[in-house]
């Protein structure tokens, strides 16, 4: 695998390797790896980095996660993106991977990322009258408070109004 | 005519009884689930229609796929929010008499998912009849629960409610 120019940085080993880019930057760079082969689209999901207890620091509170594979060669490459919680937003990748739609429909639902560009940036899997993200680390878990049990004084049932 | 007389020309070719327990013995043993099935519980619920367990012995054998046709609706795993609606349409659709059984732990209580996706308990939607425990149930625990809800509509006679 080539890496693309604008990878601001790279690990990984073997045939699983991930590469870190500027969120303005994901069309360019995963068009490029599209075009290298990597044509299968795995998936896209983020993360919370809220409170996480890492000994490096992420540098934003979201990360966006992309998985591609390359058919014929088997490898994997996984792009990572930083989001920082004051403007969560991507561009959308849907023109390059059209599965891309969905996956960001569902990154948006659950964890309140904006798609730019994006066609149809709808809730995909809650209700479309729901408050708030649940994925996020900061949302309530919800249920019910169950009694006698250590955290029941503090449980939280109601999401935060958006 | 006499009681004798009558006794003596009809023989053993007529049994008396009351119009609600007739009724009712007939219901009984032509409980019709609904079919359709909400998560893995659906499994024990398909294994107890098929020939190991064989339902139809209780005369339960008959799996509806339209709601009109149905009598029983056995909620057969976790309900999301997002599906409870659907659920309570179903059950509406279903003609009187009906009942429904609760299987599992997550359809009685909401199981281990004390959380913001899933209704803590079908009963806050429908009106249950018998809860079948387990986590699944065996398809001998349905049946048993599909026993006693035979016992109770037996005893319901004509009456529309349990």
């Amino acid at each position: 695998m080539k890496t693309p120019r604008k990878a601001v940085a790279k690990g990984g080993e073997r045939d699983e390797r991930w590469i870190q880019v500027a969120p303005a930057d994901l069309p360019t760079v995963l068009a490029d790896l599209k075009q290298q082969g990597f044509a299968s689209w795995c998936f896209l999901t983020c993360v919370d980095h809220l409170n996480t207890p890492l000994l490096l620091q992420p540098p934003e509170r979201f990360e966006l996660v992309y998985q591609l594979r390359n058919i014929t060669s088997r490898e994997l490459i996984r792009v990572r993106a930083y989001i920082a919680e004051s403007e969560p937003s991507a561009p959308s990748v849907h023109s390059v991977y059209a599965p891309a739609a969905w996956d960001e429909r569902e990154v948006f639902d659950l964890f309140g990322i904006t798609f730019s560009s994006h066609p149809d940036l709808r809730r995909i899997l809650l209700p479309p009258d729901w408050v708030g993200h649940p994925l996020r680390r900061d949302y309530p878990v919800g249920g019910e408070p169950v009694e006698f049990s250590d955290d029941h004084q503090s449980w939280q049932t109601a999401p935060a109004e958006a | 005519m006499g009681v004798e007389a009558l006794q003596d020309m009809l023989g053993d070719s007529i049994i008396t009884t009351t119009l609600g327990k007739l009724v009712s013995w007939g219901r009984a043993n032509s409980v019709w689930p609904a079919q359709f099935g909400l998560a893995c519980c659906a499994m024990e619920m398909i294994t107890m229609a098929g020939p190991r367990y064989d339902v139809g012995r209780f005369g339960s054998e008959a799996m509806r796929a339209s709601p009109r046709q149905s009598d029983l609706m056995i909620v057969s795993g976790r309900v999301s929010q997002k599906m409870a609606p659907v659920l309570r349409q179903i059950y509406d659709q279903m003609p009187e008499p009906k009942w429904v059984i609760s299987m599992g732990a997550c359809a009685s209580t909401g199981g281990v998912f004390n959380n913001y996706a899933l209704v803590q308990g079908v009963d806050k939607i429908v009106p249950v009849d018998v809860y079948v425990p387990g986590c699944p149930p065996r398809p001998e625990d349905l049946i048993n629960g599909l026993m006693i809800l035979q016992e109770r509509i037996k005893a319901q006679g004509l009456r529309s409610q349990l």
